[in-house]
């Protein structure tokens, strides 16, 4: 096919649009959760004389939560994590879609290996209470997700550019 | 309508991302709007211008430290990445905590004795909020029990064991918290460990060595009687509690060569009371090291039906020997004290002895806590001067919001730490 603009900034627009949905969607739920506390909290407010409201009592879901941290971090590391499955998210996603186009069926290893590494940290960040060993910060996890991100941006765009897309 | 969906995605990714932050920016601002107040009940705040209480409200995820100085409150809320495991049992800092261990600083010890060999055991307490096991040392002490009444009696102590230990950096220390029935030498000893589970073939260099000798002869028929009630270490001196003649005696000890270095004896302070009979023997002792003062509180047996029991708090100054600088006697109000996660401190500053204590609300009408525990909890300071009370003021925070998930529950409830904030180390400066 003949473009207009390079096939690159094709690709990288595509993909900025499918962050930018997946942002605009964790957007949307955070600020559903705040909506919905305030609605909760104003329905038991009017129990019993308002003695099962907690004072600040948002903030306190918000960190109590592992669910709600995942969501909404608020440490370095975390924020660091959660950016780092965000993107993983978004860029496996569509590497996936490319390799089934393109017929690269080799391309099931990296997804492999990203979608391996996300269900790990996500399943240890929703059990981090209870954890034994020593807290750690989550770092090669982030980077690794980061790195291999990476690589499937590369890889991505030299299928673009080669026009292996059927 | 076209040009703006041409050109829509950059600012809905700008709105996105603002949206994020200010989601975010707004919680992380929520940490400083718990409400952290102190709040004067009685008096005025002149009275604490020269003590600082400094100590932390935190649960698993957060943590608020509070530094109330020359009656001003500060506090600094810290949120951690991960949560963080905090130990489900919270010991006072003067006594033997549940369980029958005492903790010093970081180290926790516990006692067994099987007739006449005394074993101490010490355990390290890790950032994971459990203990793990250190060391073990063992004490033969040479005292011969002979109870005046049943043959068949086990051993009695006037207290735990682990009254008997106190700590002055790495050293230990160790007296048998030995009754009237003891008669032979008991002694003050230094302990010495070795690795836990690892019981060395040749033992002479973990024998324990005996600091100062403490002769028994008063316990002997005819002799007025010698109760030992503990040990506690004051800066680098060690303070021997002992009630002699039925009266409260204090030694202090230098903890290098043993050499008696002063002697109070309560009776000559007042002797018209009979302390044996009128105190219970589970004081509590409180030092502060940098003014090398040890606060002691007994708590009163009240003999009479009309006298309600007291606690008396006394203060010596071990600077020179020691001196005995206050000894009051102060009520505190029938409120229900708090074993759990409760704070009790004592202090003495010029001329005012200070307390620290969290009580519990009484029961009410409308109970919704099924659990005793789960009443109210208050944290209140008190100065009181010349036995009465000038002060008393109330750390007021949200700390009591935490119940209300157990309200109207049926089943058991976990009380765990991670979700419940508790004070942790109070601690007067």
């Amino acid at each position: 096919m003949t473009l207009p603009v390079g096939r690159e900034a094709l690709y990288l627009s595509k993909l900025t649009v499918l962050v930018t949905c997946l942002i605009l969607l964790l957007a949307s739920q955070l600020i559903g959760i705040r909506l919905g506390y305030s609605l909760y909290a104003a329905k038991v407010a009017s129990y019993g004389d308002g003695q099962f409201v907690m004072h600040n009592g948002y903030f306190l879901a918000m960190i109590r939560s592992e669910f709600f941290r995942l969501l909404l971090p608020l440490g370095v590391s975390r924020l660091l994590s959660t950016l780092s499955l965000l993107l993983a998210a978004a860029v496996t996603l569509y590497y996936g879609a490319l390799c089934e186009r393109s017929r690269t069926y080799r391309g099931i290893v990296p997804i492999a290996v990203a979608v391996w590494t996300m269900v790990d940290v996500i399943g240890y960040r929703l059990g981090e209470v209870n954890v034994n060993s020593d807290p750690t910060g989550l770092y090669l996890s982030s980077v690794l997700l980061l790195v291999v991100s990476g690589l499937l941006i590369g890889h991505s765009l030299r299928m673009v550019r080669r026009g292996a897309i059927a | 309508m076209g040009t703006i969906r041409k050109h829509v995605a950059l600012p809905a990714l700008a709105l996105a991302i603002a949206v994020l932050a200010i989601l975010g920016l707004s919680v992380y601002g929520a940490k400083d709007k718990g409400k952290f107040e102190f709040i004067d009940l009685i008096g005025s705040r002149e009275a604490i211008r020269d003590v600082a209480l400094v100590g932390e409200l935190s649960d698993g995820m957060h943590s608020t430290s509070f530094r109330i100085d020359g009656g001003r409150l500060h506090t600094d809320t810290k949120l951690y990445d991960q949560a963080r495991n905090i130990p489900a049992y919270l010991y006072y800092p003067g006594s033997v905590g549940p369980f029958g261990a005492v903790r010093f600083g970081r180290m926790e010890y516990n006692i067994e004795n099987r007739s006449t060999e005394h074993t101490i055991y010490s355990r390290v307490m890790t950032d994971k909020g459990y203990s793990v096991p250190e060391g073990t040392a063992e004490v033969k002490p040479s005292v011969v029990y002979r109870p005046a009444s049943d043959e068949n009696a086990s051993f009695s102590w006037t207290n735990p064991l682990e009254y008997g230990l106190a700590q002055i950096g790495d050293r230990v220390f160790y007296t048998l918290p030995v009754t009237t029935d003891y008669t032979g030498m008991n002694a003050i000893y230094e302990l010495k460990f070795y690795d836990w589970g690892f019981r060395p073939q040749d033992m002479k260099p973990f024998e324990s060595r005996k600091l100062v000798e403490l002769p028994l002869t008063a316990n002997e028929p005819g002799g007025t009687g010698i109760e030992i009630l503990g040990l506690k270490a004051v800066g680098d001196k060690l303070a021997l509690l002992s009630v002699e003649a039925g009266y409260l005696h204090i030694r202090s000890f230098d903890s290098d060569s043993g050499k008696l270095l002063g002697e109070a004896d309560l009776s000559k302070s007042d002797p018209s009371i009979n302390w044996q009979a009128a105190y219970s023997e589970r004081y509590e002792a409180y030092v502060d090291s940098q003014r090398a003062l040890l606060t002691v509180s007994f708590r009163g047996v009240s003999q009479d039906a009309e006298e309600r029991p007291h606690t008396a708090v006394l203060s010596f100054d071990f600077s020179n020997g020691i001196e005995l600088v206050d000894w009051s006697n102060l009520s505190f109000e029938g409120n229900e004290e708090n074993n759990y996660g409760g704070v009790s401190l004592l202090g003495y500053r010029n001329g005012r002895v200070i307390a620290v204590r969290s009580y519990r609300e009484p029961e009410s009408e409308q109970e919704r806590g099924v659990f005793d525990i789960l009443r109210p909890q208050h944290l209140y300071l008190y100065v009181f001067e010349h036995a009465k009370l000038i002060y008393k003021g109330e750390l007021a925070t949200d700390k009591n919001d935490d119940r209300i998930r157990a309200f109207n529950r049926v089943g058991g409830y976990d009380y765990s730490p991670t979700e419940h904030r508790n004070f942790l180390n109070v601690a007067l400066e």
